[in-house]
């Protein structure tokens, strides 16, 4: 046998081993593609998993909010439904599937749990154990495996956190055939009862805008700011920027529309910034502008994420003054039309008593106890008005107020705390007029209503109708430019809440007050303790006088007009009203 | 040589059919994470559905369809993103939602519509199967229509406690994806659909 022979077999033996080598490559190469994939669907279910545990533990939270304040030893029922309810309807409780929240406790329980923290649990870095569960019926413990009952149910008011444990397993295809078992997975997502921001009865609504004006925005001083970042800034008259340096903006991706086309303005926004000194309308969001925009100065901006103005932007050579609208590519279609979103609510009613206590006059040092004064000490330090119809007022003592129908009520000396007892206050006068400094107004569940009337009786200032006007809503048979007022005459804290309920009303104007100062904040300006105030300052045809900077003006704001009267105020705040200052969108936030 | 030559072809198809398993994978995540936020955003801001025109891809980021399309274009950046339309999806033809489903089926998109589409539905209830009452339709006024009337409403006052779910459906794009390139050589269009469920916050 030659060489080449010899070469030859031995190529022929060599044949097909790669055959064998394959065929392992193969089931090695697929081996490792099945974990692959089991682990790729395994980590999906799990984001999965925890998603629904969010939204569970968030659908708590918000049945918590919105079912405040509860009591103790009722059932919770409502609170596992939310959470079960949103766990289905992603995909967990279904028939036929492992998935499960509120989680299947395991071992010899057969309830199923929501978890509820009634402590400052989650200020520490572990996760806490919950101090109660609550099963399927309603029903609490405080251990996951204990004696449920209804006693041991905290009222919703004192519920600080909810989780909804999620338990689930994986569903292991390739590794179920040589074997494998399914891996359980538990997410436990826990959301706070701690935001302001909405739900039913939560006391600071949640509307589209949160500076709502029927009429026009008038800024007279050099500096000023109108901002708001809980909502939009809607402007159904014309603003005007009379000075230099003013600002119009909104924040965290909220509009900015001003439509004054039915307000004859000759613009609806009026800038005459300078060099060194522009004026700024500065959108988050969308920023429209109806009846056109007129820059009688130079180097102001006008801008929006999108901006849309419709009418004429002038004046002659606003380009050349270097004005600028961003994007300069702004397109010229109407902006949407609002309505006022309170058209439609009913005014406050008291039913209160309507003893006559016309003869409570001055409240001082001097008075004494009589019908319906209560005087404390001798010389009296502070004193209690009792329900029922009273004239004019003053208070030249601390005092405690009861709900009733004031002709009006003035705080005459200085440093003052008044408190109000929960309920409507009904004026129908001049009406509250804080004319002395250092003074505390103080109270929650509170509703004053500013109407109009004759002595004692409280009387609407025009009938109302309600309608699709634009921007209004509708229209008053008559005005009364002499309503009820709100005057804040000197260094005051509203420490002031409104009732909980759907959109919440601090300071309610009758519809047709046209009262131009129908609320005046002077230079001494207004400050609010931490929460406060809480609900919304309503005046539909009233003006709102503002002489100092603050974020303490009850918010949302939906007046008839705003006029800046000094320099530098700053009305609002970027990062939301004061109410939502320090809350979230939601009533739930998730902490785990 | 001929081993090699019957065996590559074979590898190729695995590593190529990990690529698309893996890209409709990574489109299917991304589509969870997007109805998720957008649920999540229209749960506590039910009523701004913005202005927005319907076919429109590039909405007001200030509305829930616009935050559902800006997430979804950011999502897979660097893939350019899915391209969401203000579309509403058809179910049966109609664009009346279907009930409350973990798993809602396969709607169509509309054929004058990219290939993509939305729905943004309202439930009275939180339970599963319950009919939708009311649902959004894109338009150059936006309108809130009630297919059940007087269950539920989406401005800032709801007096029921309702759920949202948005449901969000992407045709998988053929380009630069094997897989889809091959099953849509087989007539078969690939359509993701993922949806998210949220308690409104009134």
């Amino acid at each position: 046998m030659n060489i080449r022979a010899r070469s030859r077999s031995g190529r022929r033996g060599e044949r097909g081993q790669v055959i064998p080598i394959v065929a392992m490559l193969i089931l090695i190469i697929t081996g490792f593609a099945a974990i692959s994939l089991d682990a790729g669907m395994d980590y999906a279910q799990s984001r999965s998993d925890n998603d629904i545990s969010d939204a569970a533990a968030l659908a708590g939270a918000y049945w918590v909010t919105d079912n405040q304040p509860g009591s103790a030893g009722t059932t919770l029922v409502g609170l596992y439904n939310a959470e079960y309810n949103a766990g289905s309807a992603d995909g967990c409780n279904i028939t036929g599937q492992q998935c499960s929240t509120p989680m299947v406790v395991s071992g010899t329980s057969t309830y199923k749990v929501a978890e509820v923290w009634t402590t400052n649990a989650f200020n520490s870095t572990s996760f806490p154990t919950p101090n109660i569960y609550v099963g399927s019926l309603g029903t609490c413990s405080t251990s996951a495996g204990g004696t449920f009952a209804v006693g041991t149910c905290p009222a919703a008011s004192a519920i600080l956190d909810v989780g909804a444990p999620v338990s689930d397993k994986t569903t292991d295809y390739f590794a179920a055939v040589v074997g494998g078992h399914p891996v359980g997975i538990t997410p436990n997502a826990v959301a706070a009862v701690a935001g302001t921001g909405g739900g039913s009865t939560s006391t600071n609504p949640t509307m589209a805008c949160e500076v709502c004006v029927f009429g026009n925005v008038q800024i007279n001083g050099m500096g000023d700011e109108l901002e708001a970042g809980g909502g939009s800034i809607d402007v159904g008259g014309c603003v005007w920027y009379d000075t230099t340096g003013a600002t119009v903006l909104t924040t965290n991706g909220y509009g900015i529309d001003v439509d004054g086309t039915s307000q004859a303005c000759g613009a609806s926004v009026y800038m005459t910034g300078q060099s060194g000194s522009p004026d700024l309308l500065d959108a988050s969001g969308s920023l429209g502008i109806d009846g056109g925009l007129t820059f009688n100065g130079s180097y102001s901006t006008v801008e929006g994420a999108t901006t849309t103005i419709s009418g004429t932007v002038g004046a002659t050579w606003w380009q050349s003054n270097y004005n600028v609208i961003t994007p300069s590519s702004y397109g010229t279609t109407s902006v949407t039309d609002f309505t006022d979103p309170m058209a439609n609510t009913a005014v406050p009613t008291y039913a209160g008593a309507t003893t006559n206590c016309t003869a409570v006059g001055i409240v001082s040092s001097s008075s004494t106890t009589s019908g319906c004064l209560t005087a404390t000490g001798s010389p009296a330090t502070s004193a209690t008005l009792a329900s029922g119809v009273y004239g004019n007022v003053t208070l030249d003592l601390p005092t405690t107020v009861n709900p009733g129908e004031f002709e009006s009520l003035t705080v005459g000396n200085t440093n003052e705390t008044i408190t109000f007892n929960a309920g409507t206050y009904i004026f129908d006068g001049s009406g509250i007029d804080v004319n002395a400094t250092g003074t505390t107004l103080t109270g929650t569940g509170l509703t004053f209503y500013m109407t109009c009337g004759s002595g004692t009786t409280p009387a609407s200032c025009g009938t109302w109708t309600p309608s699709s006007t634009q921007p209004t809503g509708g229209t008053c048979s008559s005005t009364n430019s002499s309503g009820s007022e709100v005057q804040m005459n000197g260094s005051t804290t509203l420490n002031l809440g409104a009732p909980t309920g759907t959109n919440p009303v601090l300071f309610f104007f009758d519809r047709c007050n046209s009262n131009s100062n129908a609320f005046y904040v002077d230079s001494q300006g207004v400050t609010a303790g931490s929460g406060y105030p809480t609900g919304m300052l309503y005046a539909h045809s009233g003006g709102l006088q503002i002489n100092a900077s603050t974020s303490s003006i009850p918010s949302p704001l939906l007046v008839g007009s705003i006029d800046y009267n000094n320099q530098s105020i700053v009305l609002g705040s970027a990062t939301g009203s004061v109410a939502l200052t320090s809350g979230t969108s939601g009533p739930g936030t998730l902490v785990n | 040589m001929v081993e090699f030559a019957l065996c590559f072809p074979i590898l190729l198809l695995f590593s190529v059919s990990a690529v698309g398993v893996a890209h409709a994978e990574e489109t299917a995540n991304d589509l969870a994470t997007v109805v998720r936020d957008g649920a999540r955003y229209a749960s506590v801001n039910p009523a701004l559905y913005g202005v927005c025109a319907a076919g429109s891809t590039t909405c007001a980021p200030n509305t829930i369809q616009g935050v559902i399309q800006a997430e979804a274009n950011s999502v897979n950046q660097s893939a350019g993103g899915v391209t969401l339309a203000n579309t509403n999806c058809l179910w049966g033809g109609l664009p009346t939602p279907p009930a409350l489903s973990a798993s809602p089926a396969s709607p169509s998109i509309p054929t004058n519509a990219s290939a993509s589409c939305m729905t943004i539905a309202y439930y009275a209830s939180g339970a599963l199967n319950t009919a939708a009452c009311a649902y959004y339709q894109p338009s150059a006024n936006p309108v809130f229509t009630n297919v059940n009337s007087g269950t539920c409403t989406a401005t800032s006052s709801v007096s029921t406690p309702v759920f949202v779910e948005v449901i969000v459906a992407v045709a998988q794009s053929a380009t630069g994806n094997p897989v889809v390139v091959l099953l849509n050589g087989l007539h078969i269009t690939p359509l993701m659909t993922r949806s998210y469920s949220m308690e409104v916050v009134p």
